[in-house]
């Protein structure tokens, strides 16, 4: 340290200008992200989707709930572009409406499992011994034995029918596939050189672990998760259709598509609206996610 | 092994009958039996201030294991690691964090052994803060510093490590070992993964910077040219101990374990005009799973007797501060 | 020429995407006799495995052979298809790889692989192969073949595989052997015994070798000729003897000077240093690709590619062997008295 320390009062650098790295990462990461046309693409169609969900009121041409007997089942025409269902209500508004519903309980249920999952998966992963061998993991095992609807269902049962608890269970059912993914990835990088070269330096475990390990378990965690909002959107749908998710009559994409399916021969189009956005939605995301990844991973140029 | 008392004075570290030992997974279901594999067993030297201890031996002697368990990066199963009188097994946790400013390690490849999605500059700045070696705002100084100290530019400061090349990488891995002003500093085959004209440049550095900071080195290699370019003395390793041990003129003019001329035989040189008779070993390194009775290079030895077979040869010193391992040495 | 077994006449080894083409090999020449051993010398980046990969067909898909020729007893290869270049590979030209763990199949015995590659080309039925795979085995040094030949890759070391992987590569009797680095991720007692063996299989078989490694020593020891190559291009090529007794490119003497010596008798001082690195493939210098690092460069060399002299079979590119280094174009300015680099500079 002589030497450096010695020569500091000269301080020649004082005033140099530069970018903060942060910023410069940013500025680094947007350009990755930007050259992928697909992930783009994904990330304007997202952003559309969440802004039709917020503009809903201004957006839908009727209200979703309206019954109209005059029109029921009626196929797309000028007036009703995507038709009607079965008690004469607007399908386009109740997409747009539905929008709502189901971006959130597909973001806000994956957000929940993430909370919870991935700190458990970390200190799991980092710290090994007998309360991760015995205890998340078993547990983990216990809850991914499960098929994950019958979860749900139970879960969605016990805590009482509503939207919130329906999230709440299907983020419960969640969190395992991330303790598990996020432990994985913690395991595989636990050992790598650069981890060993922070504790050589003498750097806190807590820091290790979530300034050092963390960043790099990332990107399958990213692409697991938009995986996982497409999944949460469709659990959604069939706690709604079993009655206990969104309560009717208040739309949602998944209940929709559940409504549609006794009436696929005479009006197909009452599936297949929710169904495409559902498609959509999934699609943008896991494009949107993609790209996210490499974008964060600065070796990809 | 009587020392002298000035010498114990002048000694920097001390490493007794260091054992790492690796537990592997049962072999059979029920059964008690573990697999172990002695990556080091039962090493012990002794590092003079301001010396360079080279460390030479094959793939799976135990060098780089050896240079982990000192720092206690990997927990050694027994032994005594004094550093500066202070025995550095007793340490908890928290201490060791706290001494680790004295020691550190350089490591082989510098791509692995760096965090790709920090910026150098962050890297290095996270290092300072942690053990507060100055003060918050002479952070970024002091790296600017240490990154013009290793050879690099300030405009490094900002950069990530994959953009840099392969001896810059290596560059910057230094500075992090510098970065605490540590006292020693285990090189584990540093210059290994680098072409030669950077492996000249590393090795020129690393020297300047010793004679600069006062720094001693345990420099592990597999490459006899280059430790013997860098070192002082020169312990030879084979299947988890030392064999010999000497000041580098004694070992590589006048080695005394069978293993140590059979290596220096087998190394290529550059423009030799006349060919050495040279020593083929037979066979490969016994597995660390399963090591040989006796001596354990008998094996392959060309020199091997029944003596070798049956009794474990001392490691003693067999002229003034000429260790060996071998019964006819 | 009599002996002769490939030519490889001024190749230029390209890859190609939509946006920019990066000729990573440029101009490239030499030729192997049978018997004899062409050693390819350089850092890692300067094309020498891309070399290798030409001459036998294997390029990655992006790239190509964009010029020059390369032609094997007489015939030309380098424009063959891929399904003629598959009769030749492995029958007559064979490879072997840096990573012999990598190279094998995991999944499937040595014995298998080797019976494979045999079955391949040659006319044999399954018993006679596996003969064939055990006597293959025995002759790279394997001890107990016939035990031997149904180990799985992963239950050998790594020179017992590298063994293996000469014995697949032999198994055809090539006439021309291209090993590219096959010692480095081996032990010096086992390299020592793989080097043996390659030098012993060549008398046996009089085969020509082209050895690629970055290590000058193993170099001394095995090579007839030598080729140095720098950022895709040749810099030196001529006999070991006459290379390691009187190197004359700045790059080589660098090289030699900058790799410490068992016996050097002098070690307290510091390394010769080859100043800078490689330049990147994408920005190449427009003159001597090793001017900026050059100790002796001048305006010259930094401007105009060099020549290549050829002084009685010592082939070198630079300027300095040229009649224009010591005239008014050579540019003397800011440099000083032209000198071989003897030693470390104090």
């Amino acid at each position: 340290m002589a030497t450096a320390k010695a020569n500091m009062e000269k301080n020649p650098y004082e005033n140099m200008k530069r970018l903060s790295p942060r910023k410069r990462a940013f500025k680094q990461m947007a350009g990755r992200f930007f050259q992928n046309k697909l992930a783009v693409i994904g990330g304007v169609f997202t952003i559309l989707l969440i802004c039709t969900a917020i503009l809903a009121p201004v957006l839908a041409p009727y209200d979703p709930v309206e019954q109209d007997y005059a029109k029921y089942l009626e196929s797309p025409s000028a007036e009703n572009w995507f038709g009607t269902d079965e008690i004469g209500r607007d399908i386009l508004s109740r997409v747009i409406y539905g929008a709502q519903v189901s971006i959130k309980a597909g973001i806000i249920s994956v957000g929940i499992a993430l909370a919870i999952g991935l700190p458990i998966g970390l200190f799991s992963g980092y710290y090994r011994g007998k309360l991760d061998e015995y205890v998340v993991m078993r547990l983990t095992d216990a809850i991914l034995a499960f098929p994950p609807l019958v979860l749900a269902l139970a879960l969605a049962a016990v805590l009482g029918a509503g939207l919130e608890n329906a999230m709440l269970a299907i983020g419960i059912v969640y969190v395992p596939t991330f303790v598990r993914l996020m432990r994985a990835e913690v395991l595989s990088q636990r050992e790598r050189e650069y981890v060993e070269a922070a504790k050589a330096s003498g750097i806190r475990d807590l820091k290790i672990i979530f300034l050092h390990i963390f960043p790099n378990c990332l990107g399958p965690i990213l692409v697991q998760a938009t995986l996982a909002i497409a999944g949460a959107i469709i659990a959604e749908a069939s706690l709604s259709y079993l009655g206990l998710g969104t309560q009717p009559p208040t739309p949602s994409w998944g209940s929709m598509l559940s409504m549609g399916q006794g009436y696929l021969a005479e009006a197909p189009w009452i599936a297949l609206f929710p169904g495409v956005f559902i498609f959509i939605t999934v699609l943008s995301i896991n494009l949107f996610g993609d790209g996210l990844r490499d974008a964060l991973d600065p070796k990809m140029k | 092994m009587s020392v002298k008392v000035e010498e114990s004075k002048k000694s920097l570290l001390k490493v007794e009958r260091l054992k790492k030992h690796f537990f592997m997974g049962k072999t059979k279901l029920f059964s008690k039996d573990q697999q172990v594999v002695k990556a080091l067993d039962g090493v012990s030297f002794e590092l003079k201030r301001g010396e360079t201890l080279g460390i030479v031996g094959e793939s799976g002697c135990g060098k780089s294991t050896m240079g982990r368990a000192i720092l206690r990066l990997h927990e050694p199963t027994s032994g005594e690691i004094t550093f500066e009188g202070e025995d550095l097994m007793e340490l908890s946790q928290k201490q060791l964090r706290q001494k680790r400013k004295d020691l550190q390690i350089i490591f082989q490849d510098p791509y692995g052994s760096l965090n790709q999605r920090m910026t150098v500059g962050a890297m290095l700045s996270e290092i300072v803060n942690t053990h507060k070696l100055v003060p918050k705002k002479d952070v970024d100084d002091y790296v600017y510093r240490l990154l013009e100290e290793v050879g690099l530019k300030q405009e490094h400061y900002d950069r990530f490590p994959h953009e840099f090349s392969g001896g810059q990488r290596q560059r910057v891995g230094i500075a992090r070992a510098l970065c605490v002003d540590p006292k020693l500093i285990v090189c584990d085959e540093a210059v290994s993964a680098l072409d030669v004209s950077v492996q000249s440049q590393i090795l020129n550095l690393l020297k300047r910077l010793k004679q600069e900071r006062h720094l001693t080195y345990v420099f592990i290699s597999h490459d006899l040219s280059v430790v013997k370019h860098i070192s002082d003395r020169v312990a030879v390793m084979y299947l988890g101990q030392i064999v010999e041990l000497a000041h580098k003129k004694d070992l590589f003019s006048n080695p005394r374990h069978p293993y140590t001329k059979a290596l220096l035989s087998a190394v290529p040189t550059v423009g030799q005009e006349e060919k050495r008779e040279r020593i083929i070993l037979e066979g490969d390194i016994p597995s660390p799973y399963n090591i040989p009775t006796g001596c354990r290079f008998h094996t392959r030895c060309p020199l091997a007797t029944d003596k070798c077979k049956a009794e474990e040869p001392v490691y003693r010193e067999v002229a003034d501060g000429h260790f060996s391992a071998c019964h006819y040495s | 020429m009599d002996n002769g077994l490939l030519e490889v006449n001024n190749i230029q080894v390209s890859f190609e995407n939509k946006k920019s083409k990066l000729t990573i090999v440029d101009g490239l020449s030499f030729n192997v006799n049978k018997g004899e051993t062409l050693c390819v010398v350089g850092e890692s980046g300067c094309g020498k495995s891309l070399t290798s990969l030409s001459i036998m067909g294997l390029l990655p898909k992006t790239g190509k052979i964009s010029g020059g020729q390369i032609k094997f007893k007489n015939n030309i290869i380098s424009t063959k298809s891929e399904r003629e270049m598959s009769k030749i590979r492995g029958n007559q030209i064979s490879m072997i790889f840096q990573e012999p763990m990598t190279s094998l199949n995991p999944v499937l015995t040595i014995g298998k692989q080797i019976i494979e590659t045999v079955m391949l080309h040659e006319k044999l039925n399954k018993k006679e192969a596996r003969m064939r795979a055990i006597e293959m085995l025995r002759l790279v040094g394997i001890s107990s073949p016939e035990n031997r030949v149904d180990a799985y890759p992963h239950e050998l070391s790594g020179g017992m595989r590298q063994r293996v992987m000469i014995a697949i590569a032999l198994s055809c009797n090539p006439e021309l052997l291209i090993a590219d680095e096959p010692t480095t991720a081996l032990d010096v007692t086992i390299q020592a015994q793989i080097l043996e063996l390659m030098k012993e299989l060549q008398v046996k078989m009089d085969m020509g070798i082209i050895l690629i490694t970055h290590d000058l020593a193993v170099v001394s020891e095995v090579a007839d000729r030598i080729l140095v190559m720098y950022a895709g291009k040749m810099v030196e090529y001529t006999t070991r003897e006459k290379l390691f007794a009187n190197p004359l490119h700045p790059y080589t003497q660098g090289l030699l000077n900058c790799i410490p010596k068992l016996t050097d008798e002098d070690d307290g001082e510091d390394l010769y240093v080859i100043k800078g690195s490689v330049p990147s493939p994408d920005a190449m210098p427009a003159g001597c690709r090793f001017a900026d690092r050059c100790p002796i460069a001048r305006d010259l060399c930094v401007s105009n590619p060099p020549p290549i002299v050829n002084d009685d079979g010592h082939e070198v590119a630079c300027w300095r062997y040229t009649d224009k280094w010591d005239t008014e174009e050579g540019g003397l300015k800011n440099v000083s008295e032209s000198r071989r680099i003897e030693k470390v500079p104090s």
